[in-house]
């Protein structure tokens, strides 16, 4: 969804709906029905503590600081970057100016954490610090072929599997730890990784990979 | 159109493990990291203060009456001054062009040295009669005494250095501003030993004031090795 534009209808029509949005945010609601919702309106209504203000700032600028973000690194990485900037634009909320742009704000966060994760990686030279594990010096050339490979076989896993592959395989998370951060059972997780890894050995093999 | 090239619909499915971040850390203690930048600041200068003031009513150096006032009170504001930089710097919102790396690392260097340069001053006074303890800490006693105020001035920098880290939003925290946060605590270390140690002896000083700042980027360069180490032992078993 473009910035500025009308937010979803159900989503108004819950917060319209709860009184206790209704106190904390009466601005937003009240230009909700008038259809003429701003971002600062919303962004005032979030730093009051509507959950629900933030839930529409996302769905407005959440593509906008995707596309940023998929101009610069892949696809998985780029999703990455994207969650931590609106955490710290989560984080940050209380910075914001009343009656600023909310736009070129968070654009200037989404630069900041991408600035910082590309000087991070940098610093690990061969590896993305979210993702990619660095290659080691002696490794035989067609190493890095296959780890690229790896790589984009993990980028198109399913989202439910490529989390845990993730951060089990490559983020060196254990199962237990896994699953407590995804709200599901230990055993979810290993099935969950188990398809996951059948799908790559599947992928690799008919690459030519079948041993990395 | 690829899609590196056009505009991309937002990604929703992330939002359920955002609101649970977002939430957690609303929840726990890490919720300091979304004061506003300038009561994050605050906070911290404040915390320096406090320990000073403590550290002043507690155990006051004792030859604090012979002491030059213009000099004490030009090391205070010297040292409070590069402190509060260095908080400034650390603590730096998100939404406006970060620091130059080089900036970072010139105030870590200044932050680290300036202890150090005020260590090597002559002494402030030379009232041995008056004040005899002033002029202890000299041969066997010498080690000794200045580990003592290693450890001391390194304790005081403990609770800053742990707050910076605490209120920091980033999610990469660079060495530069590791650097940062642990001279900022050294400055507050050094501030308290001003105001407790009464030793005056240049060599005193040098070892055991100057180094403040040294010992806790050493002991937080410790820390992170430690933590590496365990993560890299947990992983392998």
């Amino acid at each position: 969804m473009l910035a500025g534009s009308v937010p979803d209808v159900n989503l108004r029509a819950a917060a319209m709906t709860r009184p206790v949005a209704m106190t904390k945010s009466a601005t937003w609601h009240a230009e909700s029905t008038s259809g003429a919702l701003s971002d600062t309106a919303l962004m005032r209504a979030y730093v009051a503590g509507d959950q629900d203000a933030f839930t529409e700032l996302f769905s407005r600028f959440g593509g906008v600081v995707l596309g940023r973000m998929r101009r610069t690194v892949g696809r998985s990485t780029a999703r990455d970057l994207t969650q931590q900037t609106f955490l710290q634009f989560h984080r940050a909320r209380r910075d914001f100016h009343d009656g600023s742009d909310v736009r070129p704000w968070l654009m200037m966060i989404a630069r900041n954490v991408l600035r910082d994760h590309l000087r991070h990686a940098a610093r690990r030279p061969g590896g993305s610090p979210l993702l990619d594990e660095p290659v080691a010096a002696n490794a035989p050339p067609d190493a890095a072929e296959a780890r690229a490979a790896v790589l984009r076989a993990v980028d198109n896993l399913p989202e439910s599997q490529r989390v845990v592959v993730r951060q089990h395989w490559l983020e060196h998370r254990s199962h237990a730890q896994i699953a407590r951060d995804l709200g599901v059972s230990r055993g979810a997780v290993k099935v969950r990784a188990h398809r996951a890894y059948q799908t790559l050995r599947l992928v690799l093999d008919a690459q030519g990979f079948g041993d990395a | 159109m690829s899609e590196r090239n056009r505009e991309l619909d937002a990604p929703l499915d992330l939002l359920p493990d955002l609101r649970e971040q977002m939430a957690a850390e609303d929840r726990s203690w890490r919720r300091v990291r979304s004061w506003a930048t300038p009561a994050r600041r605050t906070a911290a200068l404040v915390l320096i203060f406090a320990l000073e003031l403590v550290v002043l009513v507690a155990t006051p150096r004792l030859d604090l009456a012979a002491y030059p006032i213009p000099r004490l009170l030009a090391a205070l504001l010297v040292l409070l001054a590069t402190a509060t930089l260095a908080i400034r710097l650390f603590a730096h919102p998100l939404h406006v062009h970060a620091p130059r790396i080089a900036r970072l690392r010139s105030v870590g260097a200044i932050l680290l040295l300036l202890p150090i340069a005020f260590a090597l001053l002559p002494a402030p006074h030379h009232e041995v009669q008056i004040h005899p303890e002033s002029f202890e800490g000299i041969g066997a006693d010498f080690v000794p005494r200045a580990l003592g105020c290693l450890v001391f001035g390194t304790l005081v920098a403990i609770p800053t250095l742990l707050f910076l880290l605490a209120t920091n939003r980033r999610p990469y925290v660079n060495p530069e501003r590791i650097v940062l946060a642990a001279t900022a605590g050294g400055i507050a270390g050094t501030i308290a030993l001003l105001l407790h140690c009464p030793l005056v002896g240049v060599a005193h000083r040098f070892a055991g004031h100057g180094g403040v700042g040294l010992a806790a980027v050493a002991l937080l360069a410790a820390a992170m090795y430690f933590k590496h180490a365990r993560q890299k032992i947990s992983r392998t078993a």
